[in-house]
C-alpha cells in the first residue's frame, strides 16, 4: 500500500479528495495497512476501528462522488485521544477502572469533526487519565529512536502522526500533554485559548486547565481543524461565544515586522546544549524571515511551575474522589500517586494558588500587549529512554504548564533534530484568542524549514 | 493551621478514605513539602487582596 499516501498533510489530502485523485477509502486503507505493520512497536493506538471506518470511508465516498462535500476534512480520518468520549467505542482512558465503558454519547469535539464528514480511524494512547503511565497497553514510543518515550499524555495521537499512522488527531493539555508529546514526536499541536474548544466529553483532569486541540503534521493543518473544532458549546459553560475566524486566511502572510518575545528567565536557562543550539537556531531563522526578537521578563517563571501542580492536582482529586476510594488498588502507581495528592492541599492553599496565577496572567498578559508572541522551546532535551520514564521520568511540564494556568494559546512545532535524530520542538504563545497569529508565525517558519517533511525510518519489532 | 507531617498526612487520608500504601504517602509526603513551601515563599500581602480569576475565559483586549 501507498506510504506516501499515510504522510500528507491533510491540507494536501483534502485537495486530492475534492478532485478524485484519491479515495477516502484508499487513504483509510493506507493507514490502516500501517498500523498492522507498526502498532505493535509504537502503542499509538488502545482501539482501532477497522470495519466502522473502512465503511464510513465507503459512505463518504459515496457522498463526495455524488456532490455532496461537506468541506475539506470530509473522507479524512481523525483518531481521537482515549479519554474523548466516542459514541459506542469504547474509551478506556488508559485505566483498569474503566477497560469496558463505552460511552453513550460524543464529546462535542468528536460531533464537530463527524459533523464534518472525518472518519472516526481508533483511539490514540493516553497516560493513564492522562496523568499517569501507560501500564496496560504498552509505554507509546517516539518513531523517530523507539527506545525513547512519545511524550505524554498524547503521545499515542503524536507517534501516529509522526510514524504516518494518523492525519488528524485530537489530543487534550492540561500541562503540555499536547505540546510534550508534538515535541517528543516532531509534530505539531495547539492548545488554544482557555474557552476556545469545548471540553464536554472529555474526561475531566483539571477543570480550569484543561484544554482540548489538535495536533497535526503541519501548522496548516492545525488550522483547518481547529476552525471546525473552535466555538461555543452549549454543553461546555466555559467554552467562549468569541468568533471563530478563518485560521488559514493568516497561513502565508510572514513575519515581516513581527515582535518576538524572548523570556530572559527561566525559558532558556539550564537548557540541553542541542536544544539550545536548535532553538537558537529557529530565533536566527525567523529573524531571517523579517521578525524582530525582544527580550523580555518574566521572573516568575522559575516558580509558576509549583502552582500549576498544585491547582492541577487539587482539581484531579475533585474530578477522581470517589473512584479513587473505591479502586485505589486500581489505580497505577504515579496516577493514584499525583491524584490523591490533591487530597492533602488546604482549601487556604488553594485559594493561594489560584490568586498567584492570577497575578502571572497578568504578567503575561502585560508582555503579549509588547510582543506578537512569546518564543521558547517547548522540552528543555530531547528524548526520553523509556526506561526512565518509566523510573524516573524528568519534569516534562517545564514550559508549558506555565501557559495552562493564564489559558493563553501555545502552538509547538519542530524546529530541528539532535545529532542522535531525536525532534526538537519550538513553542510559541499568543494572546488570548490570537491563534491565528500563532499559525502565522509557525507556518512562515516550517514552510522555510524541511524538518516537517522528515520521516522516521521504522523497524518492526518482535 | 495544622502543621503538615507524615502523621496529619496518613490521619487525613484515613479520615477522606484512601488506601494509601507507605510508599503513596512517602511520595506525596516529599512531593508536597515541596509545592507547599513554594506557595508560601509565592504568597506575598499584595496578593491577599486580589481576587482570583472566577471567569478562566480571559477577554480578548
Amino acid at each position: 500500500m501507498d506510504a506516501d499516501l499515510c504522510f500528507l498533510p491533510a491540507t494536501v489530502l483534502a485537495e486530492q479528495i475534492a478532485q478524485r485523485r484519491v479515495s477516502p477509502v484508499e487513504i483509510v486503507t493506507a493507514l490502516l495497512d500501517r498500523i498492522d505493520r507498526y502498532n505493535g512497536t509504537l502503542h499509538s493506538y488502545i482501539t482501532v476501528c477497522r470495519e466502522s471506518a473502512l465503511a464510513d470511508a465507503r459512505e463518504a465516498e459515496r457522498e463526495i462522488a455524488a456532490g455532496r462535500r461537506r468541506g475539506p476534512l470530509h473522507g479524512l480520518p481523525i483518531s481521537h485521544k482515549d479519554i474523548v468520549f466516542t459514541r459506542g467505542v469504547r474509551t478506556t482512558c488508559h485505566s483498569k477502572t474503566m477497560l469496558d465503558f463505552v460511552p453513550e454519547t460524543d464529546a462535542t469535539a468528536v460531533r464537530r469533526l463527524a459533523d464534518a464528514g472525518m472518519i472516526l480511524l481508533g483511539k490514540t494512547n493516553t497516560t493513564e487519565f492522562a496523568i499517569g503511565t501507560m501500564d496496560i497497553f504498552g509505554t507509546a514510543r517516539t518513531p523517530w529512536n523507539t527506545t525513547h518515550y512519545s511524550g505524554g499524555s498524547s503521545g499515542g495521537a503524536g507517534n501516529a502522526l509522526a510514524a504516518g499512522l494518523a492525519v488528524v488527531a485530537t489530543g487534550s493539555d492540561t500541562g503540555g500533554s499536547i505540546r510534550i508529546p508534538g515535541a517528543l514526536c516532531g509534530v505539531a499541536g495547539v492548545k488554544p485559548t482557555y474557552g476556545r474548544v469545548s471540553r464536554h466529553g472529555v474526561f475531566p483532569l483539571s477543570f480550569s486547565m484543561d484544554h482540548v486541540g489538535p495536533m497535526c503534521r503541519t501548522v496548516g493543518d492545525c488550522a483547518l481543524v481547529l476552525r471546525v473544532l473552535a466555538g461555543r458549546d452549549p454543553h461546555d459553560p466555559t467554552s467562549s461565544p468569541a468568533p471563530v475566524p478563518d485560521y488559514t486566511a493568516e497561513l502565508g502572510r510572514g513575519v515581516n515586522g513581527l515582535r518576538l518575545g524572548i523570556p530572559r528567565q527561566h525559558f532558556y536557562e539550564q537548557l540541553d546544549p542541542e536544544v539550545d543550539r536548535t532553538v537558537r537556531a529557529a530565533l536566527r531563522q525567523l529573524e531571517a524571515l523579517g521578525a524582530t526578537p525582544v527580550p523580555v521578563d518574566l521572573p516568575r517563571a522559575t516558580e509558576i511551575g509549583f502552582v500549576g501542580w498544585a491547582l492541577l492536582v487539587a482539581e484531579a482529586y475533585g474530578a477522581h474522589a470517589g473512584l479513587l476510594r473505591k479502586r485505589y488498588a486500581d489505580y497505577g502507581l504515579r496516577a493514584r500517586q499525583r491524584i490523591a495528592a490533591g487530597a492533602f492541599l488546604t482549601a487556604a492553599e488553594y485559594q493561594q494558588a489560584a490568586q498567584i496565577r492570577g497575578v502571572w496572567a497578568r504578567e503575561v498578559n502585560a508582555v503579549l500587549g509588547r510582543v506578537d508572541a512569546i518564543v521558547t522551546p517547548t522540552l528543555p532535551f530531547a528524548g526520553i529512554p523509556v526506561e526512565v520514564q518509566n523510573s524516573k521520568p524528568p519534569e516534562t511540564t517545564w514550559g508549558t504548564i506555565a501557559f495552562n494556568l493564564t489559558g493563553h494559546p501555545a502552538l509547538t512545532l519542530p524546529c530541528g533534530f539532535t545529532a542522535a535524530g531525536l525532534p526538537v520542538g519550538l513553542q510559541l504563545v499568543g494572546r488570548a484568542f490570537d491563534e491565528g497569529m500563532l499559525f502565522r508565525i509557525g507556518h512562515a517558519y516550517e514552510q522555510s524549514t524541511e524538518w516537517h517533511t522528515r520521516r522516521p525510518t521504522l523497524e518492526v519489532r518482535t | 493551621m495544622t502543621a503538615f507531617t507524615k502523621e496529619w498526612l496518613n490521619a487525613e487520608a484515613k479520615a477522606q478514605g484512601l488506601a494509601l500504601t507507605d510508599a503513596d504517602a512517602e511520595a506525596i509526603y516529599q512531593r508536597l513539602t515541596l509545592v507547599k513551601a513554594a506557595l508560601a515563599a509565592q504568597r506575598t500581602e499584595a496578593t491577599e487582596t486580589l481576587e482570583p480569576p472566577y471567569q478562566f475565559v480571559i477577554p480578548a483586549e
